[in-house]
């Protein structure tokens, strides 16, 4: 580690950087991902003149993509809320350079997961049916539906997850405006509601923060629970198991901190932020992969064996089309890419470096989303009379869709670290021991001790 | 009125020109200290006065819960209210089933604490109000720190 | 029976007798006709959208040259309980007073829930818009709204000709009975394989058949208990 002092302006500099000097990088990353997000968009708009017969559902495969893809990034959403809530309220400090990319993505992952159940719709222009409201025609929502669950949560984790996303955006929004001229100082000035840092507002800063830390835990728990019961709600082999909740959320949590390794990594590269998003920072957070990738071989190790003994023939049928049958290709890929790959790169500690978190996060992310696909397509393929056993495959509208998605959330964080500083200054600053001269110092802090605060 | 703003390199200085405030008998609640990240001067005892303010009794955590009671009696009256008056006949499921409203109390009930708090806490910092361009300075942005005084008469050393 | 059934109004069965189902598949024909079902056309029909509020199932059992089919008409159960009516979320299937599963096209969204919660598949769902060449739309049936696309479609026992059955009833100042109402299916087949009427009426034939010792519903022991009955002594 070099001896070389973070001086405040130096910090302001390196993590304003992103927002001031954006770099080739970032033009090439906007436009590759606004070219997928407007194929997709094309698709959208095919899909919405002609009806879902474009896509490859049918009878009995009623969901397929669409809900694998609002699962998976329901699940993705989990990262935020993980790593910023649960180490703000414990206390722990090597958070602080790591919170916003989190949060960032729980709230655009969100944006997205909730496309789906509106694109999905047979007559997407009435979504707002599920909306509660006095109709014109007497009716409100059928509360006992999982899908007006879904609403309710999704909605309520979205907001919560804005506004839990902005609190310790407005100092920076602050320090932005201060920094700007024109048309952006009034926008930022607009954003960060006249903050002027006197200790009175920072103690309720932090307070609030606080307190929506505990609150935004159990509602990220229950969002992917209910996410979860549109499945465990029903009737369905395979489907209707108990232990979906816990199930669906470890496999987003993981899933979750899969997507913020790689978020961050890139981040680190992209914008030379390698003094800030260290090794230590990857370590522990490759440490927590390693500890959800073993949940969730646990949980899903329960789940089959569960299943196998009870040989149940409706289950059994879908439980062999997918160790042996037709989806077993994918069935095994999705326990190599979750965890016989990445767990042991995530164990050794040789191993455990940016780059191996980096490709085990990766083959999580692609192991989630087989993961998903599994849970929802063999179960829908067959129906307990066996007369009306189907099959399916996507049609080049659903895959455009889903790579739609994949664009869509690196335009939204690209556009966001453009605007946005991408790690918390002030937060960072917090940690950062002072040295003589209240200046704070990088140097004082080794990765040892970062690991022990 | 006029307000005096004392622009600081460090938190050392800013400290000691605080205990000096204190001892010329400058009021604590004439006097705001603005940084660019929280500066915790509670733990310097004798500054005690000029973060008093925010050691003020914070009715943030009080105002989450009130909003999650609030959030959560909505939600009942929501669902059950509304659930009678469709007037559907339902096979099976009681069209008013309490395990699964539940589930709606429980979101509205994090969401009304989640509102509350927001609220609350933009109302406690005096966020969104109109504060003169007098009592700010953008060094505060550069790392300063930046002590306001506001007195009644003029006249300051230091 | 629901809570909210009124014990005079008529609670509509069917009894479907498995020993005399030839599989000629009449019913299906006739139900399509009656009830505008589209004929979703080869391709569609391949990726297995096509649309049969009745369809006949067929099971092999053996191997050559001791051979068996068995036959097995599937419609919507009208189950009492319902598994499909709790999760829709706007309300679009619910249940009605005369014990029937009630599916209401204008208010459905497509959510598709319905259909993946049914264990006997008998929802449909209209990928794309209905379509008729010339001249076929000419023998649409008035009495039967099309659907559009995006919404779920299924059995409804001929509502239209209960209706008219009710009304004739009313208008004749008695009490249904058997013979008032004769679904599209029950009326066309040849081996007289199927019956409808009123199993709240003890003497009703429904009633009386669904009281034999051949009598069995589908997927019983699921809880839904369907109104569709089934006689089989098999062999």
């Amino acid at each position: 580690m070099s001896e070389s002092r973070l001086t405040d302006s130096k910090i302001n500099s390196d993590l304003l950087a992103p927002v001031n000097k954006p770099g080739r990088g970032w033009y090439a990353t906007v436009t590759v991902s606004a070219l997928v997000v407007a194929a997709a968009l094309g698709a959208l708009v095919y899909q919405f003149s002609n009806g879902l017969g474009v896509w490859g559902i049918n009878r009995p495969v009623f969901w397929a993509l669409d809900i694998t893809n609002f699962v998976f990034w329901i699940g993705i959403s989990h990262a935020g809320t993980l790593i910023s809530a649960i180490l703000r309220v414990t206390g722990a400090e090597w958070r602080r350079p790591v919170t916003r990319c989190a949060e960032a993505i729980t709230v655009f992952a969100l944006m997205i997961g909730a496309l789906f159940p509106i694109i999905h719709l047979g007559k997407p222009q009435l979504f707002y049916w599920m909306v509660p409201y006095p109709s014109e025609r007497g009716l409100w929502p059928n509360f006992r539906s999982p899908l007006m669950w879904d609403f309710f949560a999704i909605n309520t984790y979205l907001l919560g997850s804005i506004i839990y996303l902005y609190l310790p955006l407005i100092p920076d929004l602050a320090l932005l405006r201060d920094k700007s001229s024109g048309l952006f100082r009034r926008l930022y000035g607009a954003l960060s509601l006249g903050w002027r840092g006197t200790q009175l507002q920072w103690d309720r800063l932090e307070r609030a923060v606080r307190v929506m830390a505990v609150i935004i835990i159990p509602v990220a728990v229950s969002v992917h629970t209910i996410v979860s019961w549109d499945f465990a709600m029903t009737i369905r082999p395979m489907w209707h198991s108990t232990m979906f909740g816990p199930y669906f959320v470890a496999g987003a949590i993981f899933s979750g901190i899969a997507a913020l390794i790689l978020a961050m990594a890139v981040i680190r590269r992209v914008f030379r932020l390698e003094a800030y998003l260290r090794p230590v920072h990857f370590n522990n957070l490759g440490l927590l992969l390693l500890t959800m990738s073993l949940i969730w071989f646990y949980f899903t190790f329960s789940e089959y064996l569960t299943s196998w003994y009870g040989n149940a023939p409706e289950e059994m049928s879908v439980f062999r089309s997918k160790i042996s049958g037709p989806y077993a290709s994918m069935f095994w890929a999705s326990v190599i890419c979750c965890f016989v790959i990445p767990a042991p790169i995530l164990a050794i500690k040789r191993l455990r470096t940016i780059k191996g978190c980096m490709i085990a996060s990766a083959l999580v992310v692609i192991g989630m989303w087989l993961e998903r696909f599994l849970i929802i397509v063999p179960t829908l393929v067959q129906p307990r009379l066996t007369f009306n056993w189907g099959a399916y495959r996507p049609t080049w509208v659903e895959i455009t869709l889903t790579a739609g998605t994949f664009g869509y959330f690196v335009l939204l964080y690209a556009l966001f670290t453009r605007l946005f500083p991408i790690i918390a200054v002030w937060e960072y600053k917090e940690g950062l021991p002072l040295g003589e001269h209240g200046e704070p110092t990088v140097v004082d802090l080794t990765d040892a001790e970062l690991e022990r605060a | 009125m006029e307000t005096q703003l004392l622009v600081f390199d460090t938190r050392e200085e800013a400290v000691a020109a605080l205990r000096e405030l204190e001892r010329d008998g400058v009021d604590a609640s004439a006097i705001t200290v603005m940084s660019s990240e929280p500066l915790h001067l509670e733990h310097d005892g004798s500054t005690a006065g000029a973060a008093g303010a925010s050691r003020a009794k914070s009715r943030i955590s009080g105002y989450g819960i009130a909003g999650g009671v609030i959030g959560a009696t909505l939600a009942i009256l929501l669902t059950v209210l509304t659930s009678k008056s469709v007037g559907i006949i339902t096979g099976g499921m009681p069209i008013v089933s309490p395990w699964a409203f539940g589930i709606i109390v429980f979101e509205m009930c994090a969401l009304g604490a989640i509102l509350v708090t927001l609220g609350r806490m933009i109302y406690e910092s005096g966020l969104l109000t109109r504060t003169t361009a007098e009592s700010y300075d953008d060094a505060v942005s550069d790392g300063k720190i930046v002590v306001a005084v506001c007195l009644a008469e003029e006249g300051l050393g230091d | 029976m629901s809570k909210d059934t009124q014990p005079e109004k008529p609670q509509w069965a069917m009894v479907i007798d498995l020993d005399r189902c030839t599989g000629c598949e009449a019913c299906v024909v006739a139900c399509r006709v009656e009830n505008n079902i589209p004929v979703v056309g080869p391709e569609e029909a391949a990726k297995g959208r096509s649309i049969n509020w009745i369809r006949v199932e067929r099971y092999f059992e053996g191997e050559f040259p001791d051979v068996k089919a068995k036959f097995m008409p599937v419609l919507c159960q009208q189950c009492e309980e319902a598994p499909c009516e709790p999760v829709c979320p706007v309300y679009a299937t619910y249940h009605t007073d005369e014990g029937l599963n009630a599916q209401v096209y204008n208010r459905c969204v497509g959510t598709r829930y319905c259909a993946n919660n049914c264990p006997y598949t008998v929802r449909f769902f209209n990928f794309f818009d209905p379509h008729w060449d010339a001249p076929l739309e000419k023998s649409l049936n008035p009495e039967v709204s099309i659907r559009g696309r995006g919404v779920m479609e299924k059995c409804t026992f001929c509502i239209q000709r209960i209706r008219k059955g009710e009304d004739k009833a009313k208008d004749e100042g008695r009490e249904i009975r058997d013979g008032d109402v004769v679904p599209a299916c029950v009326q066309t087949c040849e081996t007289k394989a199927m019956y409808f009427g009123n199993i709240a009426d003890p003497e009703s034939e429904v009633s009386k058949l669904s009281r034999s010792n051949r009598a069995m519903r589908l997927l019983e022991d699921l809880g839904t208990k369907p109104k569709v009955i089934y006689l089989n002594k098999g062999d």
